[in-house]
């Protein structure tokens, strides 16, 4: 993720921080891309917000089952790009 | 006027893990090959429609139209064509719809991959790309079929062993397919104790990472040769899962599948073997009900009773599918129809079904081969 790229995607943040959902289906990973290696093991899930549906990742270290309760909340995403930008984001916890 | 389309050259070079060989090194294998087995003279090639999902990223090699272009005296026009895993199953189609609009007679599609000549994570950073990048971010395509796996799981019941057991068959398929990247038999046990990659997804439930070229010719000319091209279908839905109306099927692959039985005027029953998109062992399930060989919620339990096999009611996937044949991306389209072409041609079946998806199903392709 670009600099520019995560820029943009702050923009979001205060549409969708403290939101809570419900987990439709999820995954528990134990391979990533090199961008997030050192989250694993980490899940990736579809959470039903209600208005909306959103996929993304969960927490590092915290398993998901369908129907599970869950709210957004920041933490980081990426390891640390070549320029020194630590790259937030939108994750799920459980509630 | 365009009366019906033929194959008259097929290849499929070997696949696996080729260190001898460059992406170029398999550009010419694939256009050499197929052009022997057609015994065209080259000139006769009026257009190429090149599939290849990310020469640019795995190879740093782009205008790949261009590369396979120059293999000829002549430089016939040619195209690259991308729809990510797809992308086999749509030049095909661009080819196909080429010959019925009159352009051109006789067309070149070459399939092609070069995927091991990165790691592992990297490879999966580039795979990645052809999911939603804003919408996404963070998972794999393993993560996303795990996900799709996890709601079939907990709809249907499909078990852990229904899943090893499409593992199984394809891997016992690719057993008497010389081009196959693997030769080896797995049991159930072996294939759900092999290691997590994405739960419910190990590492035998996903397709390798492979290099391989393959390619066919099309043409409107009279042959001798007996594969027709009966029909087609594309059909697209949304990239990410999460914007899906039901996450219990591919929507793409349904009316793909409907628009290309409905043009070749066949039913399901009259197929008597398909290669699917068996990117994961979850993806045949869900293939084998959106194409219709099963009902829905059915295919995990047909599959594991044998009715997926010789003998059953449809074979599926008798190269091996991506399992165990192998998926170099860009290829696995094109060696589908050139798998099931030499099928027909060999008197083995006389009516067959390829079915290739880009990314999650945002894209899906089908074609009916037959006599």
């Amino acid at each position: 993720m670009k600099t520019t790229e995560s820029w943009r995607n702050n923009k979001n943040w205060s549409k969708y921080l403290g939101k809570e959902g419900t987990v439709i289906s999820a995954s528990l990973m134990e391979v990533a891309a090199s961008d997030q290696v050192a989250f694993l093991p980490y899940a990736y899930l579809l959470v039903d917000l209600g208005e909306e549906k959103i996929s993304l990742m969960g927490v590092a270290g915290e398993s998901f089952e369908i129907g599970d309760q869950v709210k957004l909340v920041l933490r980081k995403i990426k390891k640390e790009a070549p320029e020194e930008v630590i790259a937030y984001g939108l994750k799920a916890a459980h509630v | 006027m365009h009366t019906e389309t033929k194959i008259i050259g097929r290849y499929i070079g070997k696949f696996g893990e080729l260190w001898t060989q460059s992406l170029t090194d398999l550009v010419k294998e694939g256009v050499a090959g197929v052009l022997a087995d057609s015994e065209l003279d080259p000139a006769e090639i009026d257009a190429i429609f090149v599939a290849n999902k990310a020469g640019g990223s795995f190879n740093e090699q782009r205008h790949l139209g261009a590369l396979v272009s120059e293999q000829f005296a002549h430089f016939p026009p040619a195209m690259r064509v991308e729809g990510a895993c797809a992308s086999g199953g749509l030049a095909v189609i661009a080819a196909e719809q080429a010959i019925r609009s009159g352009l051109y007679q006789t067309v070149l599609v070459l399939g092609v991959e070069k995927m091991t000549d990165v790691s592992s994570s990297e490879t999966s950073t580039i795979l990645a790309t052809a999911a939603s990048r804003d919408k996404e971010y963070g998972s794999t395509f393993p993560a996303l079929y795990a996900v799709l796996a996890n709601y079939h799981i907990k709809r249907y019941g499909t078990t852990r062993e229904q899943l090893s057991s499409v593992v199984v068959k394809n891997h016992h398929h690719a057993m008497t397919n010389p081009a196959a990247q693997f030769h080896k038999e797995f049991t159930l046990d072996q294939v759900g104790s092999s290691v997590m990659v994405a739960d419910p997804l190990r590492l035998l439930d996903c397709s390798p990472i492979t290099d391989g070229v393959a390619a066919v010719i099309l043409s409107s000319k009279p042959s001798s040769r007996k594969t027709k091209l009966l029909g087609f279908g594309h059909a697209q839905d949304t990239l990410a899962l999460q914007d899906r109306q039901d996450l219990g099927e591919l929507a793409a692959t349904r009316i793909a599948a409907s628009k290309a039985l409905k043009m070749a005027k066949l039913r399901q029953k009259d197929i008597q073997a398909a290669e699917v998109h068996d990117c994961f062992s979850i993806a045949e399930i869900l293939a084998t009900e959106d194409l219709g060989f099963f009902a829905k919620g059915e295919a995990a339990s047909a599959i594991a009773a044998g009715q997926a096999t010789y003998g059953g009611q449809v074979i599926i996937n008798p190269s091996g599918g991506l399992k165990a044949c192998g998926h170099p991306v860009g290829a696995t389209g094109v060696k589908q129809v050139s798998f099931l072409s030499a099928m027909i041609e060999a008197g083995q079946i006389e009516r067959g079904l390829t079915h290739n998806v880009g990314g999650s199903g945002a894209t899906a392709v089908v074609n009916v081969l037959g006599i």
